[in-house]
């Protein structure tokens, strides 16, 4: 288990806290919530250890698109970058879905 | 060539049948001594069929291709609930196989199958799984949409069961997706993982 921690310049702030994904093995949570500060601050704990460049990799690209001023809480299970990256775009598409 | 499904099995004779682009690890040379087993992997089959490597740790997973003239044998998840009976000692005192055996009267009347470090071990006799290993259910999906409420109600008793927090992976063809993310609708879409990768759909039991 490691815990890995990254910040993001960041440009769209929310409004609602979100909640998406699931506890289970090749998945991942995501929880976002509205923050106080200017940037993007993850705080992601994993299951596989050492894919911190993987992680930031993945990241890199998602911010460049997608600036969500938030906090980020990931809680991960051995997720491949692909079902890390559509989490983090149906997290930023539930921003708008109806309550 | 007859397709297969994730999750199955297969047995081949030799590491050389692995087709990759990077180097073979160490560990995977050391397991190939005593179990030449891979696991279908979710992806295209045209020629070559997408394989993983597991080793004793988790983070030893590797990624290759195999041709279909060099499968010896195939084990489908639901084919590795019957070795259930074969483990015995103190292996059948590990959580997960405690676990296994306890749903088996739970999930009566669905199809499916154990994955994971417990379908391993069950196929191959090797001492994979451990204290903290998961129970993996993989369930092929029900001919009928299963209510939420139905759905909600398997899902607390496994949890019953295995005393801790359990999901079952709902599997057609290639396609599956998480029971826990349809009972929680925590938003409009879920994802299915597919042969080309993950999706965002907006309902599991239709595509």
């Amino acid at each position: 288990m490691e815990k890995l921690n990254f910040k993001f310049e960041a440009t769209q702030p929310i409004d609602k806290p979100v909640h998406v994904g699931v506890v289970a093995s090749g998945d991942l949570e995501v929880i976002m919530r509205p923050t106080e500060s200017k940037d993007a601050t993850l705080a992601i704990v994993t299951g596989s250890d050492g894919f911190g460049e993987v992680w930031n990799n993945v990241l890199t690209r998602f911010f460049a698109r997608y600036p969500l001023q938030a906090d980020f809480q990931i809680n991960d299970f051995g997720a491949t970058p692909g079902v890390v990256n559509l989490r983090l775009t149906q997290a930023m598409e539930a921003l708008n879905d109806e309550e | 060539m007859e397709r297969l499904e994730p999750h199955t099995l297969v047995k081949i004779s030799s590491v050389e049948q692995v087709d990759t682009d990077e180097e073979i690890p160490e560990w995977v040379s050391t397991i190939f001594k005593v179990a030449t087993y891979v696991i279908v992997r979710r992806g295209p089959q045209e020629g070559k069929i997408p394989v993983g490597i597991r080793g004793y740790e988790k983070y030893q997973r590797f990624a290759g291709w195999i041709a279909a003239k060099d499968i010896v044998k195939t084990i489908t998840p639901g084919e590795t609930v019957a070795y259930l009976n074969s483990v015995s000692g103190i292996r059948a005192k590990l959580p997960a196989f405690r676990v296994a055996n306890k749903v088996i009267p739970l999930l009566k009347g669905y199809e499916w199958g154990i994955g994971g470090s417990l379908q391993f071990e069950l196929a191959t006799g090797l001492p994979m799984v451990k204290q903290s290993s998961d129970l993996d259910i993989i369930m092929q999906r029900p001919q009928t949409k299963m209510e939420i409420s139905t759905a909600k109600e398997l899902l607390e008793s496994l949890k019953i069961i295995a005393g801790t927090h359990a999901d079952i992976q709902i599997v057609n063809g290639q396609n599956g997706f998480s029971l826990e993310e349809y009972v929680q609708q925590r938003s409009s879409k879920m994802m299915m993982k597919t042969e080309h990768g993950p999706q965002l759909v907006m309902d599991p039991w239709e595509i």
